[in-house]
């Protein structure tokens, strides 16, 4: 089976925050950004908007960088794990993700990121805006294959 | 816990800044944001003085859930005299920057003084630095802020600026932040400018204890199919970045491009103010509104009376024009542009319209005072989303707010300690424009609205409708029911009911 993956459409992203205080509460307890495994970024002026997170690469910088091997993919999700048994908080992991997405919590002194909640990401079911979706690769290029088509029908549907 | 958060006083003039928590009592009376801001301002500010002197107080408040899971992104409460009105203003501000003020440790600024020379704030965990701004110094909102974020080496800095017009103290000039949301009118750039504060910045890391997790995150989810898609505070949506008034409508006729009215926003001005006294207060239609905001903002030539805002322009230029009865709409207009807080104004078509269906005024005085209660709850928490209103009647839902304020913070506030601290509220407002009123008083647009149907947006069938005389009765009904007397002024006792009978020795 396909695995899903999480997406985000910046056009529809009002940079609300929602879900990063929703990853806060959910995983610390707490509201704060900085505890977030989602961020919302954005440049100059707030119509840019995108909230980024854990993109579980298939070739994992992360992955292949950790010397204790904690870090693994998670076959039913095909997400990118972190075994905390193994984890020694050396911090590699979050010297490798390209995408910052990989986190420090100075506190406990262990990395965390995105674990896709377990297959129901709580990001996805808070946003308001739907901005952020949970799907099947395939479910998310159709409709924009579709609109491109709609976008060629015109030409191509002249009578002969 | 999500109480747990600070008060700052910052004095500009011995640039001394102290700290203190938000004492546990205020949450009940106060609860936060307008509320505890308008405590504040009635405190610290100096009875009299003038909106632009160092006298003046500024307020910046975070309301109680701002931050928190109901309404992350909630407005910023800016509370102060407003060099417009002379009155008290609350204008709220769309976008980050409460929150993460609450991130940074902090609830409520209070600035008072004036710097030496242009200051930037910078609040970040707890602590505040003043810091020199000199060189941004007549720099628009734009430039100030990108210039802000490139010298404190932070592009996640929430940044709140003024512009050219707050700087050169335009009556009407906006505080801006770095995603071109604006607090309209009322001038509060100019207070800013006045104390020569170019622009806050802030960010803050610290955590936000939420008393419910589980609870609270169940809770906003339930409340997800109720609230309309519309209801979420947008940052932003359109490309122009500007989203504070719906401008493309009153606009579309003119040479206006979204660069042009950009670049408007940019000087610390509303495009749309600056159409209306370019129109309607200097006379003629002014197709090129870019030249005239320049104008406004820098002072120059016919920009300098304008800059001095709707009726005090007017009262200088040719106040006898306005006093003809063909100008009388034209003078409800600058009234209702420039109403003072607590003023119900805002209230009046609802006010005067008789119940459709009973035909009478049975009532209104009890649903006018729940809106207006209900605008101070919701400015209290922060949060316009889904703690308080009802999807189905548009109305606050006290309980709902309650059982988010429980959930949020742990404090147990039963509906009727919510709407008696919102009407906290209120008075503080209605006493602090008493406190400076000279002349004058409070509610005049209703007077007016009484003589002039076109302005109360009202079909001509609609205003046959009204009883002018249960009209007035209703609203004596109302300001009895409220505590005010019969020339609108909220009373002593009143003030010591409601446990803020100490700030009456104030008036002078």
């Amino acid at each position: 089976m396909n695995p899903k993956v999480l997406v985000a459409d910046p056009k529809k992203c009002t940079g609300c925050r929602l879900c990063e205080v929703a990853c806060s509460v959910k995983y610390a307890r707490v509201s704060n950004p900085a505890r977030s495994r989602i961020r919302v970024m954005n440049w100059g002026n707030a119509d840019r908007l995108l909230p980024v997170s854990c993109q579980h690469c298939e070739d994992a910088p992360c992955l292949k960088a950790c010397p204790q091997e904690a870090i693994s993919r998670d076959a039913g999700l095909g997400s990118v794990v972190i075994d905390y048994a193994r984890c020694v908080g050396c911090r590699t992991c979050f010297y490798a993700c390209p995408f910052g997405a990989m986190q420090f919590d100075g506190e406990r002194g262990r990395p965390f990121k995105c674990n896709l909640c377990d297959g129901e990401p709580l990001c996805v079911e808070i946003c308001a805006d739907n901005a952020l979706a949970f799907k099947d690769p395939a479910a998310i290029q159709y409709p924009r294959a579709r609109e491109m088509a709609r976008t060629l029908k015109r030409p191509f549907n002249r009578k002969i | 816990m999500a109480v747990n958060r600070k008060i700052a006083f910052i004095d500009l003039d011995t640039r001394h800044i102290e700290t203190t928590p938000v004492p546990d009592d205020w949450r009940q009376k106060f609860i936060g944001g307008r509320g505890v801001g308008t405590y504040l301002a009635c405190k610290h500010s100096q009875p009299g003085c003038d909106a632009l002197a160092p006298g003046n107080t500024m307020v910046i408040s975070a309301g109680l859930l701002a931050g928190t899971l109901s309404s992350p992104s909630a407005a910023t409460c800016l509370i102060t005299k407003s060099p417009l009105t002379g009155f008290l203003e609350c204008a709220l501000l769309p976008g980050p920057f409460a929150a993460e003020m609450r991130w940074a440790g902090f609830d409520h600024l209070v600035i008072t003084g004036c710097a030496e020379q242009p200051v930037s704030l910078f609040i970040h965990n707890g602590s505040i630095k003043v810091i020199a701004a000199g060189n941004l110094k007549g720099y628009g909102v734009a430039r100030t802020c990108a210039s802000v974020r490139k010298a404190l080496g932070d592009q996640d800095l929430k940044v709140l600026a003024i512009g050219p017009a707050g700087e050169n103290l335009v009556r009407f000039a906006t505080i801006t932040n770095h995603a071109g949301r604006a607090t309209g009118r009322t001038g509060m750039g100019a207070v800013l400018g006045s104390k020569r504060i170019k622009a806050l910045s802030c960010r803050g890391t610290l955590d936000v204890e939420i008393k419910f997790p589980e609870q609270v995150i169940a809770h906003r989810l339930s409340g997800k199919s109720v609230i309309p898609e519309t209801q979420p505070a947008r940052v932003n949506r359109d490309n122009s970045a500007i989203a504070f008034r719906d401008l493309s409508a009153s606009m579309a006729d003119r040479e206006t491009t979204p660069e042009s009215i950009h670049r408007m926003a940019d000087y610390g001005l509303d495009p749309q103010a600056v159409m209306f006294m370019a129109d309607r207060v200097a006379g003629g239609r002014a197709d090129d509104l870019l030249a005239a905001a320049e104008q406004i903002a820098l002072r120059e030539g016919p920009g300098d009376t304008l800059a001095e805002g709707a009726v005090r322009h007017s009262v200088n230029t040719d106040l006898e024009n306005f006093k003809h009865p063909d100008s009388l709409p034209d003078l409800i207009s600058l009234y209702r542009e420039e109403l003072p807080a607590g003023d119900v104004g805002p209230g009046v078509p609802f006010f005067a319209a008789p119940d459709r269906r009973v035909r009478s005024y049975r009532g209104k005085p009890g649903t006018v005072a729940h809106r207006e209660l209900s605008d101070r709850l919701l400015d209290c928490l922060g949060d316009r989303t889904c703690a308080g209103i009802c999807p189905v009647t548009g109305r606050l839902d006290m309980a709902r707010a309650a059982e988010m304020i429980r959930l949020n913070t742990g404090l147990e506030l039963k509906s009727g300690e919510l709407q008696k601290s919102a009407y906290r509220c209120y008075a503080l407002e209605r006493f602090y424009n008493l406190r400076e009123e000279k002349s004058g008083r409070l509610d005049g647009s209703l007077e007016f609205c009484l003589d002039v149907p076109g302005e109360i947006k009202m079909s001509r069938e609609a205003w046959d409708r009204i009883d002018l005389k249960a009209f007035r009765r209703t609203v004596a009904q109302y300001y009895r029911q409220n505590g005010w007397d019969r020339k609108t002024i909220v009373k002593k006792k009143v003030l010591e009911r409601l446990g803020v009978g100490e700030l009456w020795k104030t008036i002078k």
